[in-house]
């Protein structure tokens, strides 16, 4: 409607072709024609006339008014640059902030798969209560309330038949992770790959970035291997060299060819996990893992995906999958209850990962939006005052004949100016803070997400933007305009102190002061946090400790000879210069995972339960510096021995001498007849395990060369007299100088694996304090224009009250107490609120309770003396007023 | 034009103006001047249409989609803006014609009979 409006020339020739039509009619009655001609003139009337009318009446008005508002409001914030830049900075800040969290929530939980049709995408799950006996691997989550087990694992079988039997279904596609390793350009690395069905990529209607993706025709046995990868993987490993297509290289070993890359956007269907490469399935008989197996009907390992077809009923897939299923159970386990079947809406991809990310999200969003919040008080605050100085200018505009509606709408143009600006430059700052964000978060954890600022996030930010600039503008222009003329034209500076615009301006900062507690308060907790942390005692000696992984296994080392080159590795690395010693592990510290086994003490306090366990070399123990603090360390030659830590004999071990006590690990029941019992050699002292925040559980340290199985994959922790991190190459030599094949992964310091292993409350206490500050110094800003503003209004008042003889410091903390008592009105309300909202955080805490003392008061005393410290100035400038000067300016 | 006429003239009351354009267009599409003569002329004169309020009427009415203009040529071979009637106008003509009806009827049983004649 509003564009299809006429221009002025169209009406200008309309209005001509009348007076023309309208001569020709005269003439056809009989005047002549010049004398028609002016007839039809006079006729029409005002030809002006009624051009102005049209113009009214058109809406292009409308265009031309914004426009002069847009001036008008464009001069108004030049001439006021100091206003200008506390609003847009501000702002700017707060929209910034959204807008990069919005980038990363957007693509670790909003953004649907870049593929064809998602919402047709099903993700096939299977529940059963309690206990089963299917040797499954894949995400599982036991539902700690209902006991239900969800999994999303089949058997390979079972998928095949999946394809024939479910019509409801089309592009049933499977899928299953695996780490490997890679090697290519000379070095072999650990990298997350993917074995795919053949129809994946078409199933799913993924495109290729170059080459090809895999086709049903790869995913055959005989078939030349084929590999295809991820941008990521392309960009990290392989520098985004387009010769990579046709290139070959070694996947545990075996020669793959490439064949294409992945656009960037896809990282599989199960988004913010890190992944490196897929190949197709039929290369599992190859290179995957013995429990991956393509024809067992009880290794339930495959991940299956599909589409619904338009129309078809959900719950009739669902009956002919469970039916399906039973069959392929029937072969194996006949007396088995077949699970349920459930389909799961599938656009978003799959995994418990986007959930437990957005736990996580979910704080740093409520902090963003607290500071963007902060920030639009903060600029209806300053509007208002503003408002307030430009009343006699809106009065004088209003007596004049200025509309109020055309007045508002000046104001609230204004204001979305400044938010239009603030968005602009919030714009250019989401952009390193979203670099920080991931970098900050990918230290905790390996994210493989696309999170970029891109045209959903421009319209997240208009959107913030927009809401801002209405949210702050356009009360403070509501107000602007109610004003009674007659006292505002002939008001003097002389004002009366508690005028309604006045109170609300104390609301506001007051409601500021309360929401830069929350902040504070979260900050404080958070860093109390820290501190406990930092000041936990990890049992072992972190400095000077470098540590890398490896797995042999997948560079074709078994059994014996496994351990054979773990020894070679651990005397070659010792015996670089610069090296004290060498210790491996199956786990590494802190890295947030465990192992665990059933023990069974005969004559125990504890008879069964389970333990930690850790399978590590006789050098574990000395190289960590966990001392022995009873009987002696494992020898590198032991069998069927353990050295336990304090909890351990704490909770299984009879009260007698624990050195020459007996479990056995497994189920946690007794023995199998012919099982070897574990002897307890030494007791070590209680140290960390799986993380800083762990509780100190029992654990039994046992040599990894007696372990039936080979061990899953190794750490080494190298204890160094240099700088660890100075003989990084030397390690990466020493490994290659054996074996080029075997993976060096993760080299870094001890330390910082701690680092990462607090990464989260690192986060956490780094983005609120800062975040926190800012909002305190907003909310000083508040408060200081409206004191300032207040004592300049009073100038006369405060010069009569010296004159008659007050004290300077009488009058300097008048004003300092109004300025407290806003202050202590935001005090009021955010510490009842923290208190009330703090318990929402306390999984994050440690050691530190949410209402904890010590941090509300920092937080209350440090928002005080800012605040004392904001309205001091206006104090000091008050007790400084000349009463002269300010009795001669009325 | 007569100065008898002109005084016999009647000035439009507000609204009415729309009633009389939508009227004329029942006829068939028209141009400005067409439909000001065409009022005139069934009105024997007694409504002239100022042109200052006519061309503002129908672009009134073709932002409610009432009418719609079309540029065309004239009978007589000059460039016009031809108004036309669309259906939701026609209804619009309709109901406003019965109100109308109904205000006169309402207006004549006030003024009571013989002052109608004047």
């Amino acid at each position: 409607m509003f564009w299809r409006k006429r221009k002025q020339s169209d009406f200008q020739a309309e209005i001509q072709s009348h007076i023309e039509l309208e001569a020709d009619d005269l003439t056809e009655e009989g005047s002549a024609l010049a004398e028609a001609k002016q007839n039809a003139r006079r006729e029409f009337g005002n030809v002006g006339q009624a051009e102005e009318r049209f113009y009214e009446s058109n809406r292009w008005i409308w265009l031309e008014q914004l426009g002069q508002d847009l001036r008008y409001g464009l001069r108004t914030l030049r001439h006021n640059p100091g206003f200008t830049s506390v609003a847009v900075l501000s702002l700017a800040l707060g929209i910034g902030a959204n807008t990069a969290v919005f980038s990363l929530v957007d693509a670790v939980v909003l953004k649907s798969l870049p593929v064809r049709a998602p919402n047709e995408l099903r993700v096939l799950q299977w529940v059963r209560q309690g206990d089963d006996q299917i040797n499954h691997s894949g995400y599982n989550t036991d539902d700690a309330q209902t006991g239900q087990r969800v999994s999303g694992s089949f058997s390979y079988s079972a998928y095949k038949m999946f394809r024939q039997n479910v019509p409801q279904l089309s592009d049933v596609v499977a899928y299953a992770w695996n780490e490997f390793t890679v090697t290519a350009n000379g070095a072999s690395e650990i990298a997350y790959g993917q074995f795919v069905s053949g129809d994946y990529f078409v199933g799913l209607g993924a495109q290729p970035f170059i080459g090809r993706p895999l086709l049903p025709d790869d995913d055959a046995p005989g078939r030349p291997r084929a590999a295809v990868l991820t941008y990521r993987y392309w960009e990290t490993r392989f520098g985004l060299d387009p010769g990579v297509i046709g290139k070959e290289i070694l996947v545990n070993r075996v020669p793959v060819t490439v064949v294409g890359v992945m656009q960037p956007a896809f990282q599989g269907v199960y988004p913010g996990r890190s992944l490196d490469f897929f190949v197709p399935m039929a290369m599992d008989a190859e290179v995957g893992p013995r429990w991956y197996s393509l024809t067992e009907p009880d290794s339930w390992w495959v991940q299956v995906f599909g589409r619904l077809r338009p129309g078809a009923s959900e719950r009739a897939a669902e009956a002919a999958l469970q039916a399906t299923l039973g069959h392929a159970n029937e072969a194996f386990a006949p007396n088995w209850k077949t699970p349920a079947v459930l389909l799961r809406p599938g656009a978003r991809g799959v995994g418990n990962l986007r959930a437990r990310s957005f736990d996580t999200l979910r704080i740093v969003i409520c902090v963003v939006a607290l500071v963007l919040l902060i920030a639009c008080l903060n600029l209806a605050n300053l509007l208002v005052a503003r408002s307030a100085a430009r009343r006699r200018e809106i009065a004088v505009r209003l007596s004049i004949g200025a509309g109020t509606g055309r007045l508002i709408r000046q104001l609230v143009t204004e204001s979305l100016l400044l938010a239009g600006a603030g968005g602009a430059v919030g714009l250019l700052i989401a952009y390193p803070l979203l670099t920080i964000l991931l970098r900050l978060i990918s230290r905790s954890e390996a994210l493989g997400i696309d999170a970029r600022i891109d045209i959903r996030a421009l319209g997240f930010t208009i959107g913030a933007s927009l809401l801002a600039g209405l949210l702050f503008g356009t009360l403070p222009a509501w107000r602007a305009t109610r004003v009674s003329l007659t006292p505002a034209l002939k008001e003097g500076t002389l004002g009366a102190t508690g005028s309604p615009r006045q109170r609300l301006n104390r609301v506001l900062v007051s409601a500021q002061v309360a929401l830069s507690l929350l902040l504070l308060v979260g900050a404080a907790l958070f860093l109390r946090t820290l501190m406990q942390l930092s000041a936990v005692d990890l049992g072992f000696q972190a400095e000077r400790l470098l540590t890398f992984g490896t797995d042999a296994k997948q560079s074709g080392y078994h059994g014996q000879r496994l351990i054979d080159v773990y020894t070679r590795l651990e005397r070659k690395i010792a015996a670089i210069p610069g090296v004290e010693s060498v210790a491996l592990s199956e786990e590494g510290l802190m890295q947030n995972s465990e192992s665990d086994a059933g023990v069974y003490v005969p004559g125990g306090k504890l008879q069964q339960n389970s333990s930690m366990l850790l399978y590590c070399s006789a050098s574990f123990l000395p190289t960590m510096r966990i001392p022995i603090l009873l009987g002696r360390n494992f020898a590198a030659a032991d069998e069927h021995v353990a050295v336990v830590n304090q909890r351990f004999v704490d909770q299984f071990l009879s009260n007698a001498n624990p050195i020459g006590q007996q479990f056995y690990l497994g189920d946690g029941k007794p023995p199998k007849p012919g099982q070897e019992p574990i002897r307890v050699v030494g007791v070590a002292r209680n140290a960390h395990y799986t993380g800083v925040r762990e509780d100190l559980g029992s654990i039994a340290y046992i040599p990894y060369t007696s372990q039936k199985e080979d061990p899953y994959h190794m750490t080494f922790a190298i204890r160094t007299v240099l700088p660890p991190l100075s003989i990084a190459n030397a390690v990466r030599r020493a490994v290659a100088e054996i074996d080029s094949a075997i993976p060096v992964a993760d080299v870094k310091t001890e330390e910082q694996q701690i680092a990462e292993n607090i990464g989260k409350e690192r986060l956490f206490a780094g983005l609120v304090s800062a975040f926190g500050v800012v909002a305190a110094l907003l909310a000083a800003i508040g408060l200081y224009g409206v004191m300032a503003y207040s004592v300049a209004r009073r100038t006369v008042e405060l010069g009569i009250r010296l004159a008659l003889g007050a004290h300077r410091g009488n009058v300097q903390w008048m004003v300092l107490r109004q300025s407290l008592w806003v202050v202590f009105f935001g005090l009021a309300v955010g510490i009842p609120a923290a208190l009330a909202l703090t318990h929402l955080i306390e999984k994050t805490l440690f050691g530190v309770k949410p209402t904890d003392t010590v941090s509300f008061v920092a937080a209350a005393v440090l928002m005080a003396i800012v605040g004392a410290i904001a309205a001091w100035i206006p104090a000091r400038r008050a007790s400084r007023v000349d009463p002269i000067t300010a009795l001669r300016c009325e | 034009m007569a100065t008898q006429a002109e005084n016999d003239r009647i000035v439009l009351l507000q609204g009415t103006l729309d009633l009389l354009i939508l009227r004329t267009l029942v006829f068939g599409p028209q141009h400005g001047q067409g439909i000001a003569r065409a009022i005139r002329h069934s009105s024997e004169d007694s409504l002239l249409v100022d042109h200052g309020s006519l061309y503002p009427a129908l672009q009134r009415l073709e932002e409610q989609g009432w009418i719609k203009a079309k540029w065309g040529t004239s009978k007589n071979n000059r460039k016009a803006r031809f108004y036309t009637l669309t259906a939701k106008g026609r209804r619009q003509l309709s109901s406003e014609t019965s109100q109308w009806r109904r205000l006169v009827a309402a207006i004549g049983r006030v003024l009571g009979p013989g002052e109608a004649g004047g």
